[in-house]
């Protein structure tokens, strides 16, 4: 019993202590010119599913949860987020090149067809940014007709 | 007994063709022959077969490698792929992310100069930006 405590003790001593470890968490701004959704060029239903399953990662509109402020989850967060964004940053989107964009697209297909993305970890804590099979054959189609119209 | 040694020769058969295979000294031919939709200009072309092919061909070794990316399957994609794929070659360079640092430790010699990787990278990005007119 005072095993048990004294490692308590310590445990909660350890976690006050990776709070002190400098973490930078990506930042956020609002929405510029080269904004996907905000160019308004993305059906309704397409721009509402980036903006709940997609933007938090591969946007600087990141909606921050508490947990954020919380090492070590903080640490994951922004190196998911700063990844996701380097991929991929839809509000970059107008100001990265037609190829580019068509590879970004061709990914995205990928990505959500295949399950990989959102990410499993995020979902666990956004439900409701879970693609149904009708949103990811949305999605498909969207980025199969925006590429169409790039190569036009 | 015979049945025993008719398996055994059998054996024997394909372990020989496994080893000729495997260490065979005729040299192997690491050309692009299959091209036909992406054309490679001969300097990159050397540059391609030299430091790329072995690993992003059939006889590669590395599944990661052959996943993202196989040179003699280019041709074969859609037009949507192939700059896609282009585009990340110049990415991928742009970069310096090819080849990757922990191969370059086996392999010294495998490494881009600066003029070879300019080389590669701008006929990616030329080649994606003609498919796309």
């Amino acid at each position: 019993m005072k095993l048990l405590k004294i490692f308590l003790a310590i445990l909660v001593i350890a976690v006050i202590a990776l709070q002190f470890v400098p973490n930078q968490m990506p930042a956020y701004t609002e929405a510029g010119k080269d904004d996907l959704v905000s160019s308004g060029a993305v059906p309704e239903n397409i721009s509402s599913i980036l903006r709940t399953s997609c933007y938090d990662c591969h946007s600087n509109q990141t909606h921050y949860p508490w947990y954020s402020k919380v090492a070590p989850a903080s640490w994951l967060l922004a190196k998911d987020i700063r990844e996701g964004r380097e991929e991929l940053n839809f509000s970059d989107w107008e100001s990265y090149s037609k190829r580019r964009k068509i590879r970004n697209l061709g990914n995205i297909k990928e990505e959500v067809t295949s399950g990989e993305m959102p990410l499993k970890v995020y979902l666990i804590m956004h439900r409701n940014a879970k693609l149904s099979p009708e949103q990811v054959s949305a999605l498909s189609k969207w980025t199969d007709d925006l590429t169409n119209k790039i190569l036009e | 007994m015979k049945t025993y040694m008719k398996i055994s020769l059998l054996l024997l058969a394909v372990v020989a063709l496994f080893i000729r295979a495997r260490y065979s000294d005729q040299p192997k031919d690491t050309s692009i022959k299959h091209l036909t939709g992406v054309v490679l200009p001969a300097d990159v072309k050397t540059v391609v077969d030299n430091k790329c092919y072995g690993c992003h061909s059939v006889d590669g070794q590395s599944d990661e490698a052959k996943e993202a990316l196989m040179w003699d399957s280019i041709p074969h994609y859609s037009k949507a792929r192939q700059i896609s794929i282009l585009d990340n070659i110049a990415e991928v360079l742009d970069k310096n992310e090819m080849p990757p640092e922990d191969f370059l430790k086996e392999h010294p010699d495998a490494k881009l100069s600066p003029a070879e990787s300019q080389l590669l990278k701008n006929w990616a990005e030329t080649t994606a930006d003609e498919l796309m007119k």
